[in-house]
């Protein structure tokens, strides 16, 4: 269980407070208004904005005070998730390994997950060659090669359009399921993952959170 | 009409800086073949001489921009009290008056210095040892700024990712850094080589006898003490060739300048987690005391040496001579900045632009030296007048400040045409009109930069005035050279500070009077 305590982000004049729990195995739905702090929460459980206080557990065990990269988090931002000078087997292998170099073990993790995302042949690709989906669907894999138990999604398929984006929510919601993550998804578009969400966190000012069941949720449809 | 008007000032300022440049070089070459069978490469002394230069410039480029990686990293790596001021302070390192550098580096490293003090030893900073020092001190500041300007443009998105995959010390550089700045480093180390190889004022005052002598110095001897006009021809000619060589792989290497982007307050809360090494401080203080300590020299030298002020007459006319030359070519090189973007903006061919944008920066390839020797040549003819000094110390100095100025301005003067050109147009505001409300309000700031760093770059400048300068002749920085010969340092101080003053006065001047109101910043 992830669970969030009175997590503290002191930013320009505001400030926010958050509380939350969700479930192992979930996926969860940040929803709330541009601007509430929907990217700040991710962005903080990652590691990468300081906080004036609060903890933040997983599975019991706290991490809050970890460097981002010990956190057992990825995260996968809307945009720019690549390095764009480096290839993108490099790109991807940095995600376990500082000097890209990936034991035989990972390799054939490597496979599998390219396989599934249908990147396979883009590996030797500069990642300015690639379309959007192509690009976040790279980083995705990188995320799900690192093996973290918990994947921040901030807007991740934002950019793309319409057909494409619901098709890779169906994907990333399979691939939940086959490596059992704990997925946290911010999204503008409650109606878009209804389908795939567990639960709801709506995000309201002061980062308040209205935490709503997947009872609701199933009653909503 | 109009038409004269638009393209006249631009052609007669592009065809001015050409006719100066290959007037200058022709008489070289010229003097050069009179006295072919003069250049014997096999000459055991010419062969040190070249090596000489070639091995100093190697390694004050090996230093400057090998220190500038690890000084840019210290800097850009993390957020820290005081990051303005040691950005400015680099700045000014660059721009100080040469002779007042060697002044503090004496003070620092020299036999009766500091250091030598300090640690009980009899180091002498004359022959390479001071010359790297001194070429150090010059651009180990400027490889800096460029390489924190280029290490900041990094995408916050990388650091996060970099912080995600806990990419820390040698990775983050072996992915991210090193990769970004590989072009620059390249580019870089061929400037710094260029720069030190046409480096004519350090090796003068710090060359210590035969041994450490460049080909630069070289000529000047062979003008001025023996004058052997062919032997000083051939040369420059072999200065020239080579300078071409290394500008050429430098103008292929080096990419187009950036801008220098603000460091976002989200990078430095990432770069915490990534960097708190103790090494990175260490680095930012040798860096800083490097910079300062000679500034700080000459302040207490002049502290010190305040009774042997040499307060004369003399200095009075060392002042004015200084003061006025350098006006001169500030607004010369400013004018020919203006006339060169106005004309550039009117012919908007690839090749017209790329042109106009190598005749401005041609002045930083040449070595000034070689130019300067052709037109002494030149000008014997006219007997040396007096005034001949004047004008052709003027026409270098601001040949040497059109490169600066030209990049300075030009991206306000494009702005100007692209943002408010359709509007003017329109509202048929054209000529005088246009260059009043529009362009002269909307480039104001960066021509008063200009203005300031052209006047104090001349006043700052020898290496002409010593070339061209008749022996009576006097300037603040030649002043200053005399009383160093003649081991008057304290005197020679006190002159260092008060031409330190006045470029404060100068560039406040300008400052004040010009670059407070600014219609856009």
């Amino acid at each position: 269980m992830l669970a969030v305590e009175g997590l503290t982000i002191k930013r320009n004049q505001q400030v926010m407070c958050y509380s939350a729990q969700l479930k192992s195995g979930q996926l969860c739905a940040l929803t709330g208004a541009s601007g509430v702090g929907k990217s700040t929460l991710l962005e903080a459980i990652t590691g990468l904005l300081p906080v004036t206080s609060g903890q933040l557990f997983w599975q019991g065990e706290r991490f809050d005070q970890c460097v981002p990269g010990q956190r057992p988090v990825t995260m996968l931002f809307q945009q720019q998730n690549l390095i764009e000078h480096l290839d993108v087997l490099t790109n991807i292998a940095l995600g376990v390994s500082p000097s890209a170099k990936l034991t035989v073990q990972q390799q054939q993790t490597l496979q599998q997950i390219t396989e599934r995302l249908a990147i396979t042949e883009l590996l030797a690709c500069s990642p300015l060659s690639l379309s959007g989906g192509q690009r976040q669907r790279v980083a995705l894999a990188r995320c799900l090669l690192r093996q973290k138990p918990l994947l921040l999604l901030d807007e991740p398929f934002s950019a793309l359009d319409p057909n494409l984006r619901h098709e890779c929510l169906q994907l990333t919601h399979e691939l939940q399921q086959q490596f059992g993550l704990t997925v946290l998804l911010v999204t503008h578009f409650p109606e878009e993952v209804a389908s795939i969400a567990d639960c709801y966190w709506h995000i309201s000012e002061g980062g308040h959170i209205d935490v709503m069941s997947q009872t609701v949720n199933q009653a909503a449809k | 009409m109009s038409r004269l008007l638009k393209y006249s000032p631009g052609v007669v300022a592009t065809g001015c800086v050409w006719l100066g440049l290959s007037w200058g070089l022709f008489n070289v070459i010229k003097y050069a073949f009179t006295d072919v069978d003069g250049l014997i490469l096999d000459d055991p002394w010419l062969q040190q001489v070249l090596l000489f230069s070639i091995k100093q410039a190697g390694l004050s480029a090996l230093f400057s921009v090998g220190g500038a990686v690890l000084f840019a990293l210290a800097i850009a790596r993390r957020v820290f009290w005081g990051r303005q001021w040691l950005m400015a302070l680099l700045q000014v390192c660059f721009a100080l008056p040469v002779i007042v550098v060697i002044l503090g580096i004496v003070q620092v490293y020299g036999r009766s210095g500091w250091l030598n003090h300090l640690l009980g030893t009899e180091f002498s900073i004359y022959g390479l040892a001071g010359i790297l020092i001194c070429h150090v001190f010059f651009n180990l500041p400027l490889a800096t700024r460029v390489l924190v300007s280029h290490l900041e443009a990094i995408p916050d998105s990388y650091y996060a990712q970099a912080a995600q995959m806990q990419l820390n010390g040698w990775w983050r550089w072996r992915w991210l850094e090193w990769p970004l700045i590989r072009t620059q480093v390249v580019g870089l180390s061929l400037l710094v080589f260029l720069l030190c190889f046409n480096s004519f004022t350090i090796v003068l005052a710090l060359g210590g006898g035969p041994k450490s002598t460049t080909l630069e110095v070289a000529i000047y001897q062979a003008l001025r003490y023996e004058f052997d006009l062919p032997q000083a021809g051939i040369l420059a000619l072999l200065q020239l060739a080579l300078a071409i060589i290394i500008a050429v792989l430098a103008t292929r290497l080096m990419p187009a300048s950036t801008t220098t982007a603000p460091i976002s307050v989200h990078r430095s809360q990432q770069a915490l987690w990534l960097s708190a090494s103790k090494l990175w401080v260490t680095i930012r203080g040798f860096g800083l005391i490097f910079c300062l300590l000679p500034l700080l020299a000459i302040v207490w030298g002049a502290w010190s040496g305040l009774s042997a002020w040499p307060w004369s007459s003399s200095l009075g006319e060392a002042t004015l001579n200084s003061l006025l030359i350098g006006l001169c070519s500030s607004l010369l090189a400013c004018l020919l900045s203006l006339a060169m973007l106005h004309f550039r903006q009117h012919m908007r061919y690839r090749c017209v632009d790329r042109w106009l944008e190598q005749t401005a920066v041609a002045a930083l390839y040449l070595p000034p030296v070689v130019l300067a020797t052709g037109w002494f040549i030149g000008t014997l003819a006219w007997h040396r007048a007096d005034y001949w000094s004047y004008i052709l110390i003027v026409m270098a100095n601001a040949l040497m400040a059109l490169p600066f100025t030209f990049r300075l301005i030009a991206s306000a003067f494009q702005h100007c045409y692209d943002y408010y050109g359709p509007l003017a147009q329109s509202l048929g505001l054209r000529r005088w009109a246009w260059w009043r409300w529009f362009v002269l309000p909307m480039t104001n700031k960066p021509l008063a930069q200009s203005l300031a760093l052209a006047w104090i770059l001349s006043l700052g400048d020898m290496g002409v005035a010593v070339l061209v300068g008749a022996a009576d002749f006097n300037t603040l920085p030649l002043t200053i050279y005399r009383l160093l010969g003649s081991y008057q340092l304290a005197s020679a101080m006190a002159v260092a500070v008060w031409l330190l003053v006045c470029c404060g006065l100068c560039y406040g001047l300008v400052y004040l009077t010009l670059g407070r109101k600014s219609a856009s910043s």
